[in-house]
């Protein structure tokens, strides 16, 4: 009698298991997998929360995940997989090593699923597995901080002569980062370009100096007026950034420098490390514009504080509304290409507006 | 009749006896079918792929911890130094170390790991848990060292040397996964069964998990085997480091913490038991593809990582109370009281009553068998009383005699307390 009733409610549960996916299966949906290279960081909330603006407007389910840090590729490669065996109809995908994936990109390749990156995107993937990227163009980003730089010390380059002299530093965290890279070429040339256009001045005035890297074949290095001076320190480590921030300040008096770029977080540290948080900027060093890149909490109170000019941020919700909607093209067939999904000049005047409360994180 | 209540105890000689051997297999085969109703896609050959491809390094690390295990003691430097043993062969692959050797220098740091926690173990009498947490740190950091804190990279599928890719996973010229590493860790996992169970260092294991001391006097050089059983784990680390880096290609230092907890979680659900002597191979990869149905299975149903992690520790904690239960009824003293055995005469006789009624049920005599059954139904009822009424005296009994212990107790203490 005791085995009937078990009977029964196993052949209800298999009856109610049988049935289940043809409820679920219903509705064919277009399912998009987004794998970032983070989670929980803010950044990463801000990427998610655009995926999932645009996953609403398009009406096509997207999942968003990634990795606890940045050193776990095994936890990665776990979530691609996983996703491909779903047989999504794209894939968005923010690789931390592309060659741990490249099996995983051949296989989308050759069953026809677009994946489009994101952010840093998949850099050196194997050909026609990327059909598109969605991330900050870094030298533009870049330039839009010689823009906002430059109305503040246009008095001193006008004013520079060869006897006297006016630098501009452009504070790199490393030589080899290709984002770090683009982003100090970004600002070189536009710099070059606002002060020859808008002060009308001779290229032959200008100067770039500095790491070898920095210094394209194009580059003014005659010039004796406007120093452009590229600084790189020996090491990203924070230590030796610092002490290269300071050896940059201890020449503001004597070498006249009118600007400081710091061109992502950790250079623009650096340079709070060396003045007491940034309260020995407008005291020791009056004058002296520094534009930081991206945000940090350390960085933010320092432009709050007016000690930095202003910061560039990226834009991580239209990274993933980009992401998305790029997938959602490429599924119907549309050609797609990269997309710069934009950079924000802030400063204390606009960084409390609601549009940047996404964009700062800590 | 008597055929149900034959299969009926039958039923519960396998439920009692083979609770661990089908446990698992049937949780195993459960959260396939579920995930498979369930999960998008799940039921498809790429799933498949993936269950078997996430098994591998946890599986050949998991082999190891339960002879580890069973011998009665714990290895949480398993995870470490299989990617201190991939990493450091990664490190001499990029210094031109041909494939080979590599692979071979990778499962030999391993057993050097291994022999190390050996002998600290078996000579010098370290407990188990200290010396390999040292390991793990070791080995973290020697992974380091050696690398110069930088990653390792592997070569990619059709770069020289990416053939060994193909151990594990090989793809066919359309893509499609065949994951031949299911045949070297079935391999893998069928000696270490024979092992196990079929040599003197698998009978030497279990002897030395039951009771170090009495394999000791019973003439067991406990030393030798205790620091082989070490060795062979750190092997099978190498081993998993190799398939980790055929799977995974890029390999960073200071990684592999959290892995052997997974090991271990995957030989406790596979039903060996943390307090040495008990447990099988056979269990312990049951527990690994649970965990790697879980990890597939889960995304499956678009739920993120950490509800995999959240589900994992349910179903250890599952696991070991399960086996805790198991552990407590083998090992039960129980005593035979009298409404026990006034039960089990009755039971004897109803038994004996219903062979009669077969009997005549058989002869055709419907008269007499449904006397018989009257009389069964009687006598079933006049059981159940009668064993009612004895558990019941025997609890006044039992609270009778806890009574008088207390009463007892109370006047020792206040004697005590007078001579004060």
């Amino acid at each position: 009698m005791k085995f009937q009733g078990r009977k029964r409610i196993l052949l209800g549960m298999l009856f109610l298991g049988m049935t289940a996916p043809l409820c679920l299966g219903a509705q064919p949906d277009i399912y998009i997998p987004v794998i970032s290279k983070g989670f929980q960081h803010q950044f990463w909330q801000a990427v998610k929360q655009g995926a999932e603006a645009a996953a609403k407007k398009n009406g096509v389910t997207v999942t968003f995940e990634g990795p606890p840090t940045e050193a776990d590729i095994q936890a990665q490669v776990q979530m691609l997989v996983n996703a491909m065996a779903k047989n999504p109809q794209a894939i968005c995908l923010a690789a931390l090593d592309t060659n741990s994936v490249i099996d995983q990109l051949n296989q989308a390749a050759k069953k026809h699923i677009p994946i489009i990156g994101f952010d840093s995107g998949v850099p050196q993937a194997p050909k026609g597995s990327i059909y598109a990227t969605a991330a900050t163009n870094s030298y533009n980003a870049a330039a839009l901080a010689a823009d906002k730089m430059f109305p503040v010390i246009k008095d001193k380059l006008a004013a520079a002569t060869a006897s006297n002299p006016v630098f501009i530093v452009d504070f790199n965290q490393d030589a080899t980062s290709q984002s770090v890279t683009s982003r100090g070429k970004g600002f070189r040339d536009e710099m070059v370009k606002l002060v020859t256009t808008q002060l009308k001045r001779p290229v032959t005035d200008i100067r770039v100096q500095g790491n070898a890297a920095y210094i394209a074949a194009d580059s003014p290095t005659k010039g004796k007026a406007i120093v452009i001076d590229v600084a790189v320190p020996p090491s990203p480590k924070d230590v030796d950034i610092t002490a290269t921030a300071q050896a940059i300040l201890n020449r503001v008096k004597s070498d006249n420098i009118a600007g400081v770029f710091c061109s992502n977080e950790g250079a623009a540290r650096g340079v709070l490390a060396s003045t007491n948080d940034g309260s020995a900027l407008p005291t020791q060093y009056r004058g002296l514009a520094v534009i930081g890149f991206d945000a940090g909490k350390a960085q933010k109170a320092a432009v709050k504080n007016k000690y930095f000019l202003g910061a560039i941020t990226q834009d991580p919700v239209q990274i993933g509304y980009k992401a998305v909607e790029l997938a959602v093209q490429a599924i119907k067939g549309q050609k797609v290409q990269d997309v710069d999904t934009g950079a924000k000049f802030y400063d204390a005047s606009n960084m409390d507006a609601a549009e940047f409360q996404p964009l700062l994180y800590d | 009749m008597a055929k149900e209540t034959d299969h009926g105890s039958r039923f519960h000689g396998i439920w009692k006896k083979g609770l661990k051997g089908a446990m698992a297999p049937a949780a195993l085969v459960f959260l396939y079918v579920f995930f498979g109703i369930f999960g998008r896609n799940y039921f498809s050959y790429p799933t498949l792929v993936n269950i078997i491809d996430a098994a591998y390094y946890i599986g050949f690390i998991a082999m190891g911890v339960t002879f580890v295990i069973i011998s009665g003691g714990i290895d949480l430097s398993i995870g470490t130094v299989m990617m201190c043993a991939a990493i450091i062969g990664g490190t001499a692959l990029k210094h031109g170390l041909p494939m080979v050797p590599t692979l071979v220098l990778i499962i030999a740091v391993g057993t050097a790991f291994g022999l190390f926690n050996g002998l600290m173990v078996s000579r010098l009498k370290m407990p188990p848990f200290i010396v390999t947490l040292g390991t793990m740190m070791i080995s973290m950091g020697l992974g380091s060292i050696v690398s110069n804190v930088s990653s390792a990279t592997f070569p990619i599928r059709d770069a020289p040397g990416g053939w060994f890719k193909s151990l594990f996973l090989y793809l066919t010229p359309d893509g499609t996964g065949v994951p031949t590493g299911a045949l070297l860790l079935g391999i893998v996992a069928l000696v270490c069964h024979v092992v196990l169970t079929n040599t003197k260092l698998g009978r030497y294991t279990y002897a030395i998990g039951s009771n170090i001391e009495a394999a000791r006097l019973s003439g067991i050089d406990v030393k030798t085997w205790q620091t082989l059983v070490y060795v062979l784990t750190g092997a099978l680390a190498g081993i998993g480091g190799v398939s980790y880096a055929a799977i995974y290609t890029t390999v960073l230092p200071a990684q592999g913490q959290g892995f052997e907890l997974n090991a271990i979680a995957a030989a406790v659900i596979g039903g060996t038991s943390l307090s040495g002597g008990v447990g099988t191979i056979w269990g312990t990869m049951i527990g690994v593809f649970i965990m790697s149905v879980l990890a597939t299975g889960l995304p499956s149903l678009n739920l993120e990582a950490h509800y995999q992690t959240f589900f994992t520790g349910v179903i250890v904690i599952g696991a070991v109370l399960l086996d805790m239960y198991r552990i407590r009824r083998s090992s039960e003293v129980r005593i035979e009281t009298r409404a026990d055995a006034y039960r089990a005469s009755m039971a004897v006789r109803i038994e004996g009553l219903r062979r009669e009624m077969a009997a005549a049920g058989a002869g055709g005599d419907a008269a007499r068998s449904a006397e018989f059954r009257r009389e069964i139904s009687s006598l079933c009822a006049e059981a159940k009383a009668g064993y009612r009424k004895a558990k019941r005296e025997e609890k006044s009994e039992l609270a009778r005699l806890r009574a008088e212990e207390r009463a007892s107790d109370r006047e020792f203490a206040e004697m005590l307390k007078r001579k004060e």
